[in-house]
């Protein structure tokens, strides 16, 4: 254990160091303004536009972290044996990824702590400032999640992104790798949903292929957390057990990617 | 402290080791000599668990070792000073000083808190032995620990590693310069195809090592 925190520790070190991570710090701490100028484009209902920016920002700012920041420390590590250095005995392979894993959850939930400040901030202006017709249902609760929501399912992608670079070899090939899961990520989902909803084509659609759909939408984490968000942002009431299903949804396909990165790289020639 | 027992790697059709067994004692110093693709940081990376052997086994008797790789690519955006640290908590020898282990290998105190990106080569390099000998590991391996160093750097280090070896450590090098192997240990082996070509024993203050070494090298690894 403490060899893993003692990596962690030092991965949150190296991707603070990263120029590319100081830069998503400074575009976060920037979107509430960009939020703001957008939703001025809008004649009612602005806090809410101004929300809808921030989790489509939060959303953006979780896979391009993981994409230049996580998979470039990872193509590094293994494609040009900076591991070498962490994994001669008595280091074990699994605490390496682990550590790597946590230190790189640390920095993501301290860049989704700032967005949260905004998020906050702009709710409170709103609050304060706005009249009811541009506020009607916003309350502080939303901010925060848009912030879970975005946080957890951006470590699901992050799991898989572990998972992906465990056995990839080089930076280019990673990157390539998990830019494609985290497109399949977000658009796979609905399409098949949207394939399975449509009431006129039914009928024509055999079982068996139904049942596949259904089988392939295991393969995929939930990432509809904005529906969520959307949901506390209209003031529409949802159930505490659906929001701690998508969270838990979310814990155990993290989990179960991880292993798996874990298994795969402890048998990985480096 | 090693034991690799008939151990062979294979690269698709290449044989990077063909049925090695090396022994390494406690305490012993040993060269590793050949030419470029004799298998030398094949056998390196098999001993630290890097690679699986295709057939045979390798034992270590140690719970740490201190290990410098031939690339030494680092953390760019860490300090060599935080880089130690790191070794040192791994290794739990949380009472050892980084400082100490950087002023040991000779490097520039300017350079303690700089992110290694902006180290020369030689710094980089003095860095990654740094980070190898800190924690005071009792088994120490080295793959081309020389190269990038300047002539008094190696000269250092020629010493620093004689001491290491005075108070009890086993070493391991790797090394494309003869006559520090000749001046630094007790066993050269020389590799070539995979295998073990010659083993020579040499004798402190040994004046014609460096002469039979690279008369070894010349006759049976050419050949090869």
């Amino acid at each position: 254990m403490k060899n893993i925190l003692t990596i962690a520790a030092f991965t949150v070190r190296e991707l603070l160091g990263f120029r590319v991570t100081r830069t998503l710090f400074a575009i976060t701490a920037l979107l509430p303004l960009l939020a703001w100028a957008f939703s001025q484009l809008f004649m009612l209902e602005i806090a809410k536009v101004q929300l809808d920016v921030m989790v489509g920002g939060a959303y953006l700012l979780g896979v391009v972290f993981l994409l230049s920041t996580v998979v470039t420390l990872l193509g590094k590590d293994i494609g040009e044996q900076v591991c070498y250095f962490f994994l001669p005995p008595p280091i074990e392979r699994y605490s390496y990824v682990l550590g790597r894993f946590l230190g790189s959850v640390v920095v993501l939930t301290l860049l989704y702590t700032l967005l949260l400040v905004g998020v906050e901030l702009l709710i409170w202006i709103s609050l304060q400032y706005d009249t009811s017709i541009h506020r009607h249902g916003i309350n502080w609760i939303a901010g925060i999640m848009i912030g879970w929501t975005a946080w957890y399912q951006t470590i699901s992608l992050m799991g898989a992104v572990f998972l992906i670079c465990a056995w990839a070899t080089g930076v280019a090939e990673m990157l390539v790798f998990s830019s494609s899961a985290a497109f399949i990520y977000w658009v796979f989902p609905p399409i098949l949903a949207g394939m399975k909803g449509r009431s006129d084509a039914d009928p024509l659609v055999s079982e068996s292929l139904k049942q596949s759909l259904d089988g392939l939408s295991w393969f995929f984490p939930d990432m509809t957390g904005g529906s969520i968000v959307l949901a506390f942002e209209h003031g529409i009431s949802i159930s505490n057990i659906v929001i701690m299903q998508h969270a838990l949804g979310h814990l155990g396909y993290t989990a179960l990617m991880l292993g798996l990165a874990i298994i795969i790289f402890s048998k990985r020639s480096l | 402290m090693i034991r690799c027992e008939e151990i062979s790697k294979h690269y698709g059709a290449t044989v990077a080791l063909n049925v090695l067994s090396l022994h390494v004692a406690n305490g012993e110093i040993v060269g590793l000599l050949g030419i470029n693709g004799a298998g030398k940081s094949t056998l390196i990376k098999l001993i630290l668990g890097f690679l699986q052997p295709d057939t045979g086994s390798v034992t270590l008797d140690t719970p740490s070792v201190g290990y410098m790789p031939e690339i030494a690519s680092m953390p760019e955006t860490i300090s060599p000073l935080a880089f130690i640290n790191l070794a040192l908590r791994l290794r739990q020898a949380d009472n050892q000083n980084a400082a100490a282990c950087l002023t040991e290998i000779g490097l520039n105190k300017q350079a303690w808190n700089k992110p290694i990106r902006q180290l020369s080569k030689g710094m980089r390099q003095r860095t990654a032995l740094a980070f190898a000998l800190a924690g005071d590991s009792r088994l120490l391996i080295f793959d081309e620990p020389m190269s990038g160093l300047d002539a008094l750097g190696r000269l250092h280090l020629i010493d620093l590693l004689s001491q290491r070896h005075q108070q009890g450590a086993t070493i391991l090098i790797c090394s494309h310069i003869v006559p520090d192997l000749a001046r630094l240990t007790q066993r050269v082996i020389l590799m070539g195809q995979g295998q073990i070509l010659e083993e020579f024993k040499l004798l402190q203050g040994d004046s014609g090592a460096t002469e039979r070494l690279e008369s070894g090298l010349l006759t049976r690894a050419a050949n090869q």
